[in-house]
């Protein structure tokens, strides 16, 4: 049996490495196994996604994975903006990134039909490593609940990875392996309570080829605003509308165009589309102070604007 | 030059919903430089990364017509719409006055995009060329350009125990494209936006090829967080590493002089694509970075004085 994997992550959150880190490590177990990343001509913050296949026989399947056996999640911020659960199998694993229970994600994501383990990757990765690279914990987390690998076989791994040159008592190197061991130990899971799936929402049914326009022509300006790339936003400007003196500069230097205005005057931001990059933060004038950069909140949903 | 406020009057010629990294200036910049313009705009534009996150199908966030051709032949393609503009005005079916800008990165300019460049600027349509000089390859991956400079690090001129980085010096692409005898060309940065937008309006106004290289601080291809765009790039001006100046009619004007040169160290160590100067003892390359500079404000002044003279 293959078992097949669907990693969802942000560019830049490692989803690439997890996967490869994986296939190797169950190659060492002398298995079988695939991972490749799936991603467009996006950039840092954009949802990716990686795939593996793992199996005790060859296997010559290649092509991206649809029908998952397990999907794990990087970015909590993920959920409900990318169909997580796209074509996962009933009773499927849902590894979950989040300083949250397993039951509560069930309850809040709808996700009764699986089982789901939560770990909070981040902030173990924080404690360890001092940067977010959730994607050693949650390889421990998965090593622990769903024994795709063995944990040895992913310190194996990783040592032989980190060490070239190093030793194993490299602090890096221990750093990782604590990080991996912390995510196979503080796990939380919820098993199945239901054997409905959820609906897979309301995917509008693409356009048949003799619909689209001739050469692939877009015949009105300004689409892209129907993308919202609010979820790949860190950090989340905060406007005091009070003290802020209407200089435009914010507007002005806002790669996203997420200054709101109303002639002159700026009534808001339009965090359906801000990537939380702080510019505007640089440039208020410092007489006014009005915008404040606050860490983005991990589970909040990305669309807030009034 | 047009006010804050009045661009804050016109409709967003660049949307958000783009897929560019966040902090990156590029969208920002190109919205700046199609709302200096005093008549309509339609835009063309060469592979790079400014076309390939603003465009992806089914979406754009072009507000203006538009047109993505490859990376060599943006400026072929925006003579033809020139050269179209014009026969279909002599034939009675348009009549509106429209200004032409093609956007390219350093690679669409500097390399691979030179010989249609140099073929317009030679035949002297009316078109603004954008270069958005970001200094390497960074759509596919920070790959060394014709615009990197000297000793930066990029994945295909690497640092390390032999090499420290790009072993070439960057093309004056200003003095190639200078040398074609254009009626403008300058260079700017978006730390210095009323110098863009003033140089952004002059393009439009001139009758014949107007280029414009903006400098493009990119986070990812640098190595520094998103919010210290602007400082970077107000950095690299104080430094004299990117100087504020324009050539029209061949005389050289230099639009901004700092008051003290800043050190070039400085905007350097702020960048993890120098960082292998940084570590260890490289006393030396930084001296021959900073002589570099130095020999090129030298040059730049001394062509000015003559321009005056």
């Amino acid at each position: 049996m293959i078992i097949e994997i669907r990693w969802h992550a942000r560019a830049g959150q490692g989803a690439k490495t997890g996967a490869n880190i994986l296939a190797q490590a169950a190659i060492r177990q002398g298995k079988y196994a695939q991972s490749f990343p799936e991603f467009g001509p996006e950039r840092r913050g954009a949802p990716v996604q990686a795939f593996n296949r793992i199996s005790d026989e060859p296997f010559t399947i290649h092509s991206g994975v649809t029908e998952p056996d397990i999907v794990i999640v990087l970015d909590p911020k993920l959920v409900g903006n990318v169909p997580i659960t796209d074509g996962l199998k009933a009773g499927g694993w849902i590894f979950l990134n989040a300083p949250i229970g397993a039951r509560e994600a069930q309850e809040r994501f709808g996700w009764q039909a699986f089982r789901v383990v939560t770990c909070d990757a981040s902030g173990l990765s924080k404690r360890t490593l001092k940067r977010d690279i959730p994607n050693v914990p949650i390889l421990g987390a998965l090593a622990a609940r769903a024994g795709v690998v063995a944990l040895e076989s992913l310190q194996t791994e990783s040592i032989s990875r980190l060490a070239k040159g190093r030793g194993t008592d490299d602090p890096v190197v221990k750093a990782n392996l604590e990080a991996l061991a912390l995510g196979y130990e503080e796990t939380d899971f919820a098993d199945v309570h239901t054997q409905s799936l959820p609906s897979s929402g309301t995917k509008p049914p693409l356009p048949a080829w003799y619909e689209l326009p001739v050469a692939g022509v877009i015949d009105r300006g300004g689409t892209a605003q129907v993308y919202q790339t609010g979820g790949w936003r860190l950090k989340r400007p905060e406007l005091d509308l009070n003290v802020c003196v209407h200089c435009l500069m914010c507007w002005l230097v806002c790669p996203d165009s997420a200054i709101l205005l109303s002639g002159a005057r700026i009534i808001g931001i339009d965090y359906r589309h801000c990537k939380g990059c702080g510019l505007c933060e640089t440039q208020c004038p410092p007489r006014a102070r009005a915008i404040k950069m606050v860490e983005e909140e991990a589970l909040q949903p990305a669309e807030k604007t009034p | 030059m047009p006010s804050v406020k009045d661009l804050a009057e016109k409709t967003i010629a660049v949307t958000g919903g783009h897929r560019a990294c966040a902090g990156c200036p590029e969208p920002m910049i190109a919205r700046w430089i199609l709302m200096s313009s005093d008549r309509p705009v339609i835009a063309a534009l060469a592979t790079g990364c400014l076309e390939v996150c603003s465009t992806i199908f089914p979406y754009t966030a072009w507000n203006v017509p538009y047109i993505h051709v490859a990376f060599e032949n943006v400026a072929a393609v925006a003579s033809g719409i020139v050269t179209a503009c014009k026969a279909l005005k002599k034939r009675g079916e348009y009549d509106k006055e429209v200004n032409i800008v093609a956007f390219a990165g350093d690679g669409g300019t500097y390399d691979i995009g030179l010989q249609a460049l140099s073929g317009a600027l030679e035949r002297g349509h009316r078109f603004v060329f954008v270069c958005m000089d970001n200094q390497a390859y960074m759509n596919t991956g920070i790959q060394r350009s014709g615009a990197t400079p000297h000793y930066a690090a990029t994945t295909t001129s690497p640092a390390g125990a032999q090499a420290k980085g790009k072993p070439q010096k960057r093309k004056d692409i200003m003095g190639i494209v200078a040398a074609h005898g254009i009626p403008y060309a300058a260079q700017a940065a978006p730390s210095h936006w009323k110098d863009l937008l003033t140089k952004a309006e002059k393009a439009f106004k001139v009758d014949g090829p107007a280029f414009l290289n903006v400098l493009i601080p990119c986070n990812l291809g640098w190595g520094f967080e998103p919010e210290e765009t602007l400082e970077l790039s107000r950095l690299a001006v104080e430094t004299c590493f990117w100087p504020l100046y324009e050539v029209e009619n061949g005389k050289v004007k230099i639009n901004y002089k700092p008051r003290h040169k800043v050190p070039v160290v400085e905007f350097l160590k702020r960048q993890r694509r120098y960082r292998h100067l940084f570590e260890g003892d490289h006393k030396e390359l930084l001296e021959e970075i900073q002589s570099e500079v130095d020999q090129n404000w030298q040059q730049l002044l001394s062509r000015e004085a003559l321009s005056a003279a």
